[in-house]
């Protein structure tokens, strides 16, 4: 079954219809989210609402772009505007525990591993900038307009970011001279 | 010497360098090496592949979307899909016993149990789920014996494999238990993955060349 299909059938209300543009979208809607998120819970929260939003707007997909383009945008937007009801509501919460990033196994999963621990330990803006720029390829204009702030400041941002996720990668491949544990 | 700051090395990803700029990296290897470093990453951080969602996802969806109407046809549990469930985990269970027993048996498939996890929690019916808890099991099953290959002498790189592969299969034991909650032969699993899990998870963090992070 074409997509275009899919999309019709689960415009009806159609369970099996959208169980499957779930099954096909799900992985790329967590990933963004999870890593604008930085931790689990709230990306577990944001995808809940970015696909029953999803769903509910789903008479309103014209088929202009892409249903995946589409798709991705209101998961960016749950997760930014989840961002700030949060801040509202737990302002005085302690950090959720940091929770184990699960990919592929393979060669390239360690380092694939301290890009996502490094990616938790941004400060938000500069990790929702870096994500949406370097993993999620906006232009800085795109970013400007998502996070409402000028193309300038989304690139200033972006430098500052790459240049601490340095350090973060750098720290992790270097504990004992950094930290001095094995120096006598 | 000067060096360059990161942060400027950072906009050389994108950007051409000044003219000083381009006179210093042509003299400073170590700056070099920064820049190349940081382009490393920038590539990696294209390449991230996709992540599985928890399973527990889709049921608070699709709770959401029947509450709004937006989905038709409630799915309605027969008793027989828990007794089907506990079935397939039984076999999960005796393939992975028998996967750490079996050394040297190489297969190049990679455990990808999560692939499966988002069809096991979206799943229509009992017939369904079963086949894919078959397909986990095999899926499993090709991981220990890939884990069994590497697992002596154990370092970090294996520990770190070895709690991927954990998480994976708590992807899918979580993914059985939204279906089935009180199923007492999947509970006991989760738990004994979980148990695993944490377990390496401490390894890891207690490795004293090779921190967690």
């Amino acid at each position: 079954m074409t997509e275009a299909e899919l999309i019709e059938r689960a415009r009806r209300g159609e369970d099996s219809a959208i169980r499957a543009l779930y099954r096909r979208h799900a992985p790329r809607v967590y990933a963004t989210i999870r890593r604008l998120a930085g931790d689990d819970s709230l990306a577990e929260d944001w995808a809940q609402e970015a696909w029953v939003r999803a769903i509910r707007a789903l008479p309103t997909f014209r088929g202009d772009s892409k249903f995946s383009t589409w798709l991705h945008r209101i998961a960016v937007n749950s997760a930014l505007h989840g961002r700030r009801a949060r801040l509202r509501r737990t302002k005085c919460e302690a950090p959720l525990p940091v929770t184990l990033p699960v990919g592929p196994t393979g060669e390239r999963t360690l380092l694939r591993l301290q890009l996502e621990r490094a990616l938790e330990r941004l400060p938000e803006r500069m990790r929702q900038v870096l994500v949406l720029h370097d993993v999620e390829g906006y232009t800085h204009d795109e970013i400007g307009e998502v996070l409402g702030v000028n193309p300038g400041t989304s690139k200033s941002q972006l430098f500052k970011a790459r240049a601490r996720m340095r350090e973060l990668l750098r720290a992790a491949s270097e504990p004992a001279v950094q930290e001095g544990v094995w120096s006598t | 010497m000067e060096h360059l700051s990161l942060e400027a090395l950072a906009r050389l990803v994108d950007e051409p360098a000044e003219p000083a700029e381009a006179a210093h990296l042509e003299v400073c290897a170590e700056c070099r090496a920064e820049l190349d470093a940081l382009r490393e990453q920038t590539s990696e951080l294209a390449h991230l592949p996709d992540l599985e969602p928890p399973p527990d996802i889709w049921p608070a969806i699709e709770a959401c979307l029947r509450e709004e109407g937006l989905l038709r046809a409630p799915r309605r549990a027969s008793g027989s899909v828990w007794l089907r469930l506990a079935a397939a985990l039984a076999l999960f269970l005796a393939g992975g016993v028998v996967g750490f027993a079996v050394r040297g048996a190489a297969q190049d498939e990679p455990f990808d149990a999560e692939s499966i996890t988002t069809r096991i929690a979206t799943a229509a019916d009992a017939e369904e789920v079963a086949r894919l808890l078959e397909e986990t099991r095999a899926a499993y099953f090709a991981a220990l014996n890939r884990y069994a290959e590497f697992s002596e002498p154990v370092g970090t790189g294996d520990l770190i494999t070895r709690a991927v592969a954990l998480e994976g299969i708590l992807f899918t034991t979580r993914a059985a238990l939204a279906q089935a909650p009180a199923d007492p032969v999947i509970n006991g699993y989760h738990l004994s993955a979980l148990a695993q899990h944490e377990s390496t998870l401490r390894q890891i963090a207690f490795d004293p060349a090779e921190p967690w992070y």
